[in-house]
């Protein structure tokens, strides 16, 4: 089968291209070694191998998407390329097209977005452009399918008269210059491509602005021969973006959409209606479902002793349902992300936040990570993906625990309201904006001292609005998902099991249904030293503290559960402890899912490691200092509580 | 009167006529069709002046601050009254991009 190459620029419509003629089989994947992201499909109808290329501007190998793009062309050798052009943006997208001609290849060029140009006046006329070029120059619709049939026949013109690469530069006076720079790459398979692209990644700035200008120039002076101008009429993009850029409502509006989709998610009474919101009504459904389930096989043996059917029933049947659980918050999270990405809605919040973010040394688009960790942290981790570089995403995943999440609340609720009679919603406020500032001065000081510290340059094309596919839409909710339970599910599940048999095994490894016997308190025991500095393990009952802490790990609501289980809740603690307790609490290493979300998106136990011990060692040094430091100031200021 | 795009405002169009920045922001900026002499208008400010939006070579891109201050632009002065139904046939008039 013939291989056919997908190239054009990013928002060109290709992948929508790409789609329709193989019919959304797609099979996807990742570029070896990056997470760019790899598409392959079979255009049954005429017979070619399709592959979606990233979206690039050009081919020099500065980012991912064009190492890539590059590494498929010159090692895989593709038969024939298609380039796909949005007409709209002729004139820049001729640029990739120079380039492209340089290769010794069959190439075809589709002019896709007819409509829009139209609206926008622009009519080009397509045999003309394929005289200048040298190429056959078709016209499609990406998304009805018109132009298919010509599509195919121009590839299979194409594949049979087989293509030298040529250059646009010969034409130049500049050129007489450039060819011996070029000339001991000729002859060689793509010589002439891999020379000139050799010539523009020299070190003298000159070659490569020159180059570009030559390449601007050609693709100028082809527009003019081949675009007829009418009268433009502003599209819809710009009469929406009238509004969600608008200077003073553009972020009240992006954050209120921030805001339905949190409460989409997380909510527990739906717009005040007493019903629980989609995400949460599927999340309890589900564990219900699973409970349920779990029930019904336990009946098949009622022989079981009393320590199994706990071990099947808390351990496995309860660690299936947590893993399982966080699947409908994740996709419904995923839904309207990949939505807002997909519409296009997603940039225009990277260039409104763009100054806001920078204070923060971190990317605009780590905004909705972020906002997520306050429901969970979980789903919050795996939607760092839609972020662009890696490093942010290292620093967001690092920071996204400082965003108290919901489990974490319940012993909020507990100490505050009993502890705290007066200023409780200060205390809570406190919290909260605590989290989120600790989380922005780790994010500049891990920007600056161990990433590179240099600001990634925010320069981004604004693409138009439209209405994501149904179809791919599904798809990726459909991957997530089965990513999700394959790889995150299966770890949390081991966790849980391993930490409920910590809880009601004793050290001789016998079942034991007082947990002050089992081995997680003799850890408790083991380690309380280590909280007392921070002044809520201390006396006798301070055990009871740590081991809460520790059954944390397990789930954050659990710690509210043991103190209450243990026997003494609040009053282990006196308002100051309870403050660098719930500091604590905040800071700490997240849940076992949490953690496994982090894993999993880190991919190396290193970095799992220095998480762990960040966030450890941030929370203690918080405790310790809002117990200490605390201390004194409420000692000087006695009656403030 | 030569300064950055960092100073151009809303409706103003300009010439570019260098750059002043690191060799990645220049190659991005070249792939992306800002080359010396290419005209760019500006459309909107982000809140906080986070970011400028510009028309260029038939497109919008938006440029951050700080990227925005390492391209030296020669001012023309404000191209359209306001961004109405067919601000681009205004433009165009003068100068087809």
């Amino acid at each position: 089968m013939k291989k056919l190459g997908f190239i054009g620029n990013p928002n060109c419509g290709k992948s929508a291209l790409f789609n329709t003629l193989t019919g959304g089989d797609a099979r996807v994947g990742n570029w070896p070694g990056v997470t760019v992201e790899r598409k392959e499909g079979i255009w049954k109808k005429e017979g070619y191998l399709c592959v979606d290329l990233p979206g690039v501007y050009s081919f020099s190998p500065y980012t991912p998407e064009e190492r890539v793009a590059l590494g498929f062309i010159i090692e895989e050798k593709p038969d024939v390329l298609l380039q796909v052009i949005d007409c709209t943006a002729l004139e820049r997208s001729l640029y990739l097209t120079t380039q492209i001609l340089e290769l010794d290849l069959p190439l075809v060029v589709a002019l896709n977005m007819r409509e829009l140009a139209q609206a926008q006046g622009i009519a080009i006329e397509a045999a003309t452009l394929s005289e200048i070029l040298g190429i056959p120059v078709v016209e499609i619709s990406a998304i009805t399918g018109e132009g298919q049939a010509a599509l195919a026949e121009a590839l299979g013109l194409a594949l049979q008269k087989g293509r030298k690469g040529k250059t646009i530069l010969a034409q130049d006076k500049l050129w007489p210059k450039l060819l011996p720079l070029v000339q001991p790459y000729l002859g060689k398979p793509q010589g002439l491509f891999l020379g000139i692209r050799n010539l523009e990644r020299q070190e003298t700035v000159d070659w490569e602005g020159n180059i570009a200008a030559l390449r601007y120039a050609f693709s100028v002076a082809c527009c003019q021969k081949v675009t007829k101008q009418g009268v433009a009429k502003r599209d819809e993009t710009e009469r929406l973006d009238g509004l969600f850029l608008h200077p003073l409502l553009g972020i009240p509006i992006f954050l209120l959409l921030m805001a339905f989709l949190f409460h989409m998610t997380f909510s527990l009474s739906f717009f005040g209606t007493g019903f629980p919101s989609p995400g949460v009504f599927f999340k309890q459904g589900m564990e219900y479902a699973i409970t349920i389930l779990g029930d019904m096989i336990l009946r098949f043996f009622p022989q079981m002793p009393d320590w199994g059917k706990a071990f099947f029933s808390e351990g496995i049947v309860g660690g299936v349902g947590k893993a399982v659980s966080f699947l409908p918050q994740i996709l419904c999270l995923f839904f309207w992300l990949t939505f807002l990405e997909d519409s296009g809605y997603m940039a225009r919040t990277a260039f409104l936040l763009n100054k806001p973010m920078g204070w923060l040394g971190i990317s605009g688009r780590a905004f909705l990570p972020l906002l997520t960790g306050f429901g969970c942290s979980v789903p919050a981790m795996l939607g760092a993906r839609t972020m662009e570089r890696e490093e942010s995403r290292k620093i967001t995943r690092l920071i996204i625990p400082f965003f108290s999440c919901g489990a974490k609340l319940p012993l909020y609720v507990l100490l505050v309201g009993t502890l705290f009679p007066k200023h409780g919603g200060l205390l809570f406020f406190c919290l909260y904006i605590g989290g989120v500032l600790v989380g922005a001065v780790w994010a500049r000081i891990l920007k600056k001292r161990i990433f590179s510290g240099k600001e990634a340059p925010f320069i981004m094309e604004m693409p138009r609005y439209h209405w994501p596919r149904g179809d791919t839409l599904m798809q990726t909710l459909y991957r997530r998902g089965k990513e999700y339970l394959i790889k995150a599910a299966t770890v949390i599940l081991g966790a849980s099991i391993l930490i409920w048999l910590a809880s009601h095994m004793t050290l001789e490894l016998e079942m034991t249904m007082d947990s002050s016997q089992s081995i997680l308190s003799f850890i408790g025991r083991g380690i309380t030293p280590f909280f007392t500095p921070l002044g809520f393990a201390a006396g006798e009952d301070g055990w009871k503290a740590t081991a809460a802490i520790l059954s944390g790990f397990a789930a954050k609501e659990a710690v509210v559960s043991t103190l209450g289980v243990l026997g003494g809740g609040e009053e282990l603690f006196t308002p100051l402890s309870a403050f660098s307790f719930m500091v604590f609490h905040l800071l700490s290493i997240p849940c076992v899912a949490a953690v496994s979300a982090y894993w999993l998106e880190e991919k190396s136990v290193l970095r799992l490691l220095f998480a762990l011990c960040l966030w450890l060692f941030t929370a203690w040094i918080a405790a310790f200092l809002v117990y200490h430091i605390g201390g004194r100031l409420l000692f000087a200021f006695s009656g403030l509580l | 009167m030569q300064t950055s795009l960092s100073g151009l405002r809303p409706k103003e169009r300009a010439k570019v006529i260098g750059f002043s920045c690191e060799k990645a922001v220049l190659r991005r900026l070249l792939e992306l069709g800002i080359t010396k002499n290419t005209y760019l208008f500006c459309m909107r400010w982000a809140p906080l002046q986070g970011a400028i939006e510009v028309w260029v070579r038939g497109y919008r891109l938006a440029i951050g601050y700080e990227d925005a201050k390492g391209i030296l632009i020669e001012k023309e002065g404000k191209q359209v009254e306001k961004i109405g139904l067919h601000w681009q046939s205004e433009l165009r008039k003068e100068r087809p991009f």
